[in-house]
């Protein structure tokens, strides 16, 4: 007996369960996307000034000839993922106040996703090198103000 | 030299525990984001996991049996059923990323596409654990491993401020952040005490064909291997401050990690650093693989052990090859390596109450252990990591998720 009641206590247990995982999936899935809250968009852009500054610290190893070219043309690739994936991440709503913050923003994360790119195709030529570098530190400024803005 | 290989077992459990993949970038990214500042929780897990492991394998040498029979025997069969199933997910999921760690080293290496190294990865990982002898299995991943030694030198070479490494061996709080700051103690302090480590040590003791002479090796084999291990985590560290904090960069690929030894040692370092990954990677691999192998086969009382064949074991052979052939799947969908095996640290750490535990009963139970039951400092030893490791059990999640996974 006392099996039989646990038994239909556990259909009807997971039956719900099921029940409300679909009723919030549903849910989920029609409500709009809420705004970016800002917390969430200074984090984007921290971490787009991070990739940045990678950027300038492995140009400047590559130009000096501390790197084998099969790990600088894999490298350059994951940053360029990097960048792509966080690139994915801005491109969500925002609040009206953040709404020239997020355009800059994104406008930085697609050139430094071209830095890397263009890194990957001119890693044995050091002038093209010194040129992506200062793209780089450029657009890491930029992203420091951008920071300091927030 | 004998005496080197004696300890490889302590050796390749303690790298594949403490440098993996996940580990390689957490203390990376922790070096960059507070100095040296994260320094005493390698201190205090390093003890941790020596105390748990010297226990274990003494249980194992002593009573001939695995932790998992430990866990068995110790809780009801329903906790244990439990823990086994997840503490054998934690494991699939560590696998799967050290899969995709091997392939993202060996693409460095070669330049080849991600998915093509992928299958080299896992078809080397089944050539590995099937064709090589336990102790050669120890001996290639545990003592290549050591490569990765390059980035104490280079953590030496980029010459840090000595002293504020020094006070990095004492807790401290920063000045801000100091949320994230105690998801990194969390989340490196569970790394280090990992219980796949403890699983594979003391299976690896049977392995071995440890007995009671054998209990001087384990405290030298626990001693060293563990403390090898909290060395390499505190030389990434401190290289990922004076590299990465200088530049304002937090790593979040496994391939950024070897700039240090690059910046450090050019060519040389990167290459250095890339084999020790290889197969400190590779280690880590191995014993989630076989440590899930071990967890079924000894829970269940069926017939385990690297030495035998796939007739005489045969759940067991088939145990880690599924483990090793769903973790290639899933790293074949192309999600993040780096990103699953976060998540697996931090689940790993709710697990760990239910793994440790067992064997601080057993160990100080002087009924079974006899003249090898603890000491009162071993047992207050233990006491003591156990109700770190409950807080940190209870804190993990909340502070995964407080901490948008330490992103602040």
């Amino acid at each position: 007996m006392a099996y039989q009641i646990r038994k239909w206590v556990g259909i009807a247990g997971g039956s719900i369960l099921v029940l409300v995982a679909a009723v919030v999936l549903v849910k989920t899935a029609s409500t709009e996307p809420k705004p970016m809250p800002v917390e969430e968009f200074g984090r984007h852009v921290r971490a787009l000034r991070s990739i940045a500054n990678e950027i300038v610290l492995f140009s400047a190893q590559l130009e000096q000839g501390k790197l084998t070219d099969s790990y600088a043309k894999v490298h350059c690739e994951k940053l360029q993922e990097e960048v792509r994936s966080r690139r994915r991440q801005l491109d969500d709503p925002v609040p009206p106040e953040l709404a020239e913050p997020h355009s800059r923003a994104q406008i930085i994360a697609d050139a430094l996703s071209a830095s890397s790119g263009e890194l990957s195709r001119h890693r044995t030529n050091s002038g093209e090198i010194q040129k992506i570098r200062q793209q780089a530190i450029h657009l890491q400024q930029q992203l420091g103000k951008l920071e300091a803005s927030l | 030299m004998n005496a080197i290989l004696d300890l490889a077992l302590g050796i390749m459990a303690a790298l594949g525990g403490f440098v993996d993949i996940g580990e390689l970038v957490f203390t990376a990214q922790g070096g960059a984001k507070f100095g040296y500042m994260l320094i005493w929780t390698v201190v205090v897990g390093t003890i941790g996991i020596m105390v748990y492991g010297e226990m274990a394998g003494r249980i194992a040498a002593v009573l001939q049996k695995p932790t998992f029979e430990i866990i068995r025997e110790q809780a009801s069969y329903r906790s244990g059923l439990i823990t086994l199933v997840a503490s054998n997910i934690v494991n699939l999921l560590t696998c799967t990323a050290e899969i995709g760690g091997i392939a993202i080293v060996l693409q460095l290496l070669f330049g080849l596409e991600y998915r093509l190294m992928l299958i080299a990865a896992a078809g080397l990982l089944c050539i590995a654990v099937y064709f090589l002898k336990f102790e050669w299995m120890e001996r290639v991943f545990g003592l290549m491993g050591l490569a990765l030694l390059v980035y104490a030198a280079a953590a030496v070479a980029l010459k840090p401020d000595w002293s504020a490494v020094a006070k990095g061996f004492l807790p401290q709080l920063p000045q801000d952040n100091v949320v994230v700051y105690f998801y990194y103690v969390v989340g490196l302090f569970s790394s280090i005490v990992m219980p796949y480590e403890i699983y594979f040590y003391s299976s690896g003791a049977i392995e071995d064909k440890w007995t009671v002479k054998d209990l001087p090796t384990n405290v030298l084999t626990a001693t060293v291997g563990f403390t090898l291990g909290g060395l390499l985590s505190i030389a990434l560290i401190v290289a990922g401050a004076n590299l990465f904090g200088s530049h304002g960069v937090v790593p979040d690929t496994l391939s950024a990690t070897a700039l240090p030894a690059t910046a450090a040692f050019g060519i040389t370092g990167l290459l250095f650093a890339l084999l020790g990954m290889l197969f400190a990677i590779g280690g880590a691999a191995v014993e989630t693989a076989l440590a899930g192998a071990y967890n079924v086969t000894q829970f269940f009382g069926l017939a385990w052990g690297k030495d035998k064949n796939i007739k005489q074991a045969p759940v067991f052979h088939a145990t880690w090859l599924v483990l090793i052939g769903s973790g290639f799947a899933i790293a074949m969908s192309g999600i993040n390596p780096v990103l699953i095996v976060e998540y697996s640290v931090v689940f790993a750490v709710v697990v760990l109450p239910f793994t440790y535990y067992p064997i601080l009963k057993t160990a100080r139970d002087k009924k079974l252990m006899k003249g090898h039951a603890n000491s009162p400092l071993i047992t207050a030893a233990g006491w003591v990591y156990f109700e770190i490791i409950t807080v940190a059990a209870i804190s993990a999640i909340p502070l995964m998720i407080a901490t948008h996974m330490g992103e602040g």
